[in-house]
């Protein structure tokens, strides 16, 4: 078992509740001195022991919404040196402010991640995130705190990953899942030895099956491990991933609660953004107990989106954000029904009278403008199927002249 | 003039809707003169000069399909080469641009269908050539 920060990571349990505890009770006094939205929520509470943490109220995604950007900062803005963006609620983004002591303490965090998966100073690190991936952040950090090597250059293409790879000779791989696919895919397609690379070890940005692990450690000929991490707590960072798959939370950093199959995280050291039983919309079990690694304490289990959170490739988006790229072109309000797949979205709009009579000769056009909405928007490949309304015209009992034409016709169509 | 006017009908490309909408065309007693099916992937675009279009507007939005009406130009041109050229040309040099073309023969007299974004701009151009535009009866009793 490789590990970072022995002290923290292998606390033994009473001290560990002690430290829990100590946190705890200087996150409430933090909270409520300089947020006000916690000053109110939590007047005249306070906590004796972890568990009373049960009695303190939640915080949910859709109130950081609401306080977009700032509201929820403890610090003021000059004690903040960085801003990410994390996608919130129904798509409306959330930003997560952090102090110097924070980006600190994540890269610390990160390379607990490394350390476990067992990088090294004498390692070579590629981080390969591709445009519009959020994250890779953390990973130089902690990159950097093990003083690793880390190349800092992301091709654009895998055939240009591929070359980097022999030519760089990275040891370690961070990358998403669907690079990790395509980089396998194109290996395979140019009959390359992947053991020529010499990969030791990748990682990826998110969970995957089973299946698709053993798929990519064959294809890229390495231990495959994957991270779990929360964008608005801490991605990566929340917790470690061990070579036996399971993920290990840091208790000294975070406490989980599981509130009716959803996980709930409260950060205990987080300066900027410092966020108490945040309900994270994301389904999830604990398990107590000693891991095959050697590591004890609480295991997380990830489990679906309980919030209707899609996902397309690494771009995550929710079935509101469809309809608001639809708001911006001509099929605005239009009915339409979604299916999502491995490596696009199929969106069938309802071609209404008015607008097949507006664009009967440019139907085609508006297929492909609107397809080029989604990917300049959502950064997601889309198809554009027009069918026809569910809802068909109602025939005209009494045979009175009731039809009329289409009011925004392009062609004149007055007899 | 009276123009010439198409009924233009979306349909999604499945088995089986040409054969939907002629249907309902035919049941209509309408005689279909000319057809233009145009298919971009799952979807298609069906046009057609029938005798009555209004009636075959009406017939097909009453099975609830979308439908819309839509006046193109018919020309006729000499029957023998360069005849489309000419007029391709014409249009051409008064950038006007041909949205969908096609063209037949019948009774030896050589149509061009022609739909353009601005109409009566260039039937006037097509006229001033002493080009003949017909009109919708003229269209439907070649």
């Amino acid at each position: 078992m490789n590990v970072f920060d022995h002290r923290h990571e292998l606390m033994p349990r009473g001290e560990l509740e002690q430290l829990q505890l100590e946190r705890l009770q200087a996150l409430l006094a933090r909270l409520k001195r300089h947020v006000r939205r916690y000053r109110e929520k939590l007047a005249g509470l306070n906590v004796e022991s972890v568990a009373d943490l049960a009695r303190l109220p939640f915080t949910t995604p859709e109130e950081m919404a609401e306080s977009f950007p700032y509201g929820f900062f403890a610090c003021p803005m000059r004690e903040i040196i960085r801003l990410h963006t994390t996608l919130g609620p129904q798509g409306k983004p959330l930003v997560i402010g952090h102090t110097r002591n924070d980006l600190s303490q994540w890269g610390r965090l990160a390379a607990r991640q490394l350390a476990a998966s067992g990088v090294t100073a004498n390692d070579v690190i590629q981080v390969c995130f591709g445009g519009g991936a959020y994250g890779s952040a953390g990973y130089l950090f902690g990159a950097q705190v093990l003083e690793a090597s880390v190349i800092a250059e992301e091709p654009a293409h895998a055939d240009y990953q591929i070359a980097m790879l022999r030519n760089y000779r990275p040891t370690v791989l961070i990358t998403t899942p669907t690079m990790a696919l395509e980089l396998a895919e194109v290996i395979e397609q140019r009959r390359l030895d992947p053991q020529s690379l010499q990969l030791r070890t990748v990682l990826l940005s998110r969970p995957v099956d089973r299946e698709t692990r053993d798929r990519l450690a064959a294809g890229l000929s390495a231990p495959v491990q994957c991270n779990f991490g929360l964008g608005e707590i801490l991605d990566p960072g929340l917790c470690v991933a061990c070579p036996a798959g399971t993920f290990h939370l840091h208790e000294d950093q975070f406490l989980a609660e599981v509130q009716n199959g959803e996980l709930v995280l409260t950060t205990l050291c987080r300066e900027a953004l410092p966020l108490l039983r945040y309900q994270t919309r994301v389904a999830c079990e604990l398990v107590q107990g000693k891991c095959a690694c050697g590591r004890s304490g609480v295991q997380i289990v990830p489990g679906p989106r309980l919030d209707g959170r899609l996902r397309v490739k690494e771009t995550p988006f929710y079935e509101t954000q469809i309809a608001e790229v639809l708001a911006h072109t001509r099929a605005a309000g239009q009915p339409f029904t979604l299916k999502v797949s491995e490596r696009h979205i199929v969106v069938s709009l309802e071609l209404s009278e008015a607008l097949f009579a507006d664009t009967v000769w440019f139907v085609e056009n508006l297929k492909r403008q609107i397809e080029s909405d989604f990917l300049a928007r959502l950064n997601l490949v889309a198809e554009v199927r027009f069918v026809n309304p569910r809802s068909q015209a109602v025939p005209d009992e009494t045979g009175g002249p009731t039809l009329s034409p289409p009011e925004t016709g392009r062609p004149l169509i007055q007899s | 003039m009276n123009a010439v006017k198409l009924v233009a009908v979306f349909a999604e490309n499945k088995p089986g809707q040409t054969a939907r909408v002629t249907r309902i065309l035919a049941h209509a007693n309408l005689n279909i003169r000319w057809v233009t099916i145009a298919s971009v992937g799952a979807f298609g675009v069906m046009k057609f000069l029938v005798d009555n279009a209004q009636l075959a507007y009406e017939a097909l939005k009453h099975e609830g399909y979308v439908t819309t009406l839509l006046e193109v130009l018919a020309v006729e041109v000499s029957d023998q080469p360069g005849a489309l050229h000419a007029v391709a040309e014409c249009l051409a040099f008064h950038q006007i641009n041909l949205e969908n073309t096609s063209g037949f023969v019948a009774n030896q007299r050589a149509i061009l269908v022609l739909e353009v974004s601005d109409l009566a701009r260039a039937r006037e151009i097509l006229q001033q050539q002493n080009l003949r535009v017909l009109t919708r009866e003229e269209m439907l009793t070649l």
